[in-house]
């Protein structure tokens, strides 16, 4: 089956999306843990990459990550309040509330960057948001960022 | 502006008289009247080259950090807008205040040398201010013009004409006051794009930059020692001009100075490709305000709104 976007004539046919997740050693690892000891089964769609603190995501990471190939981008980390080191992911929160902003005006689609707060003990939590990321970023297509490579 | 020159010689002569500074930052005479060019004095005899007039945007503070080692006291004339970026670097801890004597220079306006030279491409001898109007007076007659038309967009929503310290005054105090609101409207008129369109925009402004820098060099927030655009390891950014490069370093330079920039427009002024650099960081600017009540008025803050959080933060990320 040829599946082809409404207008944009890209053929999307066998085309699965590439997820970036920084995901926080503390908290949202561990819940990626859980959901795999637990058997629960989510996308394969996501790349984790284990920081270890959600504050420890430079904004650069991100676009890099979109850059380089990837459709989509999510940053998980401790609730507020529950951060291992106390205060780390209150600096997250702040930064990229701005970052989130600022993707959007550079004219990339808000659905393929988030972040989610997903504790240790939410492993259900964490199958879910990378299903509903990998669905949200699928019915986007690709990024194509990494083409601007080669332009000079 | 002019008016003020002898009252500077005199002023600038007298300190390095006695002493008060080492040496004095100013402005001296361009190519033409509409391009002054920084001015640093060693000696009392300097003072006959000095400048002064409208067109005198330089900002001059940021010369300072080429004096860092030493002990010299350094003079250095100071409008509002260059009285903030000093702040920033003093509140930076990069300039000590001992270090510099500060002649404030009351402003009601700097020209855009840009919009002046459509009118007026050569020959200007000098802009006279008549209320609303400014006339440009030259070789070729006179030509009156809208004055609000014609500032630097920085120097319409200021909200220091007077420099807000200084330890000497040049001439009186002027009416203080914006003369319009910042109200964000081209940052607006942008965030309503699809965001595909926004897409193909910025790239067209990416791609022209040469990446000569200007813009950072310039940047009284882009003050730190060392420069993750210059060192070589980590690689935060590849020297190559590629497309991706650009936007990279056009994304992190927003982010470095987010809060932490003086709206200077600066940035936007030197850039010799024209690339809208403000529509960045007044972007940034606007939501630092709407999601942590900072408004730009109000920067430098004492610590930085990435620097701090507040446990009511706005959170959207559950
Ligand atoms: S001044 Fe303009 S051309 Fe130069 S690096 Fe900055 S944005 Fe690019
Ligand atoms: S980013 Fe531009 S407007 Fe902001 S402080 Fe630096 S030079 Fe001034």
């Amino acid at each position: 089956m040829s599946v082809e976007r409404a207008g944009t004539g890209v053929s999307t046919a066998g085309w699965e999306p590439k997820i970036i997740g920084f995901c926080c050693n503390w908290c949202s690892y561990a819940g990626a843990d859980l959901a795999g000891t637990s058997r629960i089964p989510y996308p394969c769609n996501i790349r984790i990459i284990r920081v270890p603190c959600s504050g420890r995501v430079n904004p650069q990471f991100v676009l890099r990550a979109f850059q380089r190939g990837a459709d989509g981008v999510l940053v998980a980390g401790c609730h507020p309040g529950d951060c291992h080191y106390s205060t780390g992911n209150y600096f997250t929160r702040r930064r990229f509330l701005l970052v989130k902003r600022l993707l959007e005006y550079l004219g990339i689609e808000p659905r393929r960057f988030q972040v989610r707060w997903i504790s240790g003990s939410e492993g259900q939590k964490f199958a879910d948001v990378v299903a509903e990321i990998t669905e949200q970023v699928k019915a986007l297509g690709p990024a194509k960022m990494d083409k601007m490579r080669d332009v000079m | 502006m002019k008016e003020k020159l002898s009252e500077l010689k005199e002023t600038v002569a007298r300190l390095l008289k006695d002493r008060t500074v080492d040496f004095f930052i100013a402005y001296q005479a361009g190519h033409s009247q509409v391009e002054p060019i920084p001015f640093f004095l060693t000696t009392a005899e300097h003072v006959e080259n000095l400048f002064l007039n409208n067109f005198c945007a330089h900002n001059l503070s940021k010369y300072l950090l080429d004096y860092l080692a030493g002990d010299e006291v350094v003079g250095v004339l100071a409008k509002g807008c260059d009285l903030r970026a000093l702040k920033r670097l003093l509140t930076d801890h990069r300039v000590e205040r001992g270090r510099v004597f500060v002649v404030g220079l009351p402003c009601i306006g700097i020209y855009d040398r840009k919009k002046v030279q459509e009118v007026y491409p050569a020959g200007l001898v000098e802009v006279v201010e008549e209320g609303e109007e400014v006339i440009l007076r030259g070789e070729t007659g006179d030509k009156r013009v809208p004055r609000k038309e014609y500032l630097l967009p920085r120097c319409l929503t200021c909200p220091d004409h007077n420099p807000e310290f200084y330890d000497l005054l040049l001439g009186e105090k002027v009416a203080n006051g914006p003369l319009a609101e910042e109200d964000y409207s081209d940052v607006r008129a942008l965030e309503e794009w699809a965001p595909g369109e926004r897409r193909r925009y910025w790239t067209r402004q990416f791609e022209r930059c040469l990446r000569c820098y200007a813009c950072r060099n310039v940047c009284p927030a882009c003050n730190c020692r060392v420069c993750c655009f210059d060192v070589a390891e980590p690689r935060w950014l590849g020297k190559g001009t590629s497309l991706d490069e650009q936007e990279m370093f056009h994304f992190t330079r927003a982010m470095h100075v987010a809060g932490r920039c003086t709206g200077c427009g600066e940035c936007e002024r030197v850039c010799p490709v024209n690339i809208p650099l403000m529509k960045l960081n007044k972007k940034l600017a606007k939501d630092i305000g709407a999601l942590f009540h900072v408004p730009q008025a109000e920067i430098p803050t004492e610590v930085e709104p990435l620097g701090q959080f507040r446990l009511g933060d706005p959170d959207e990320f559950n």
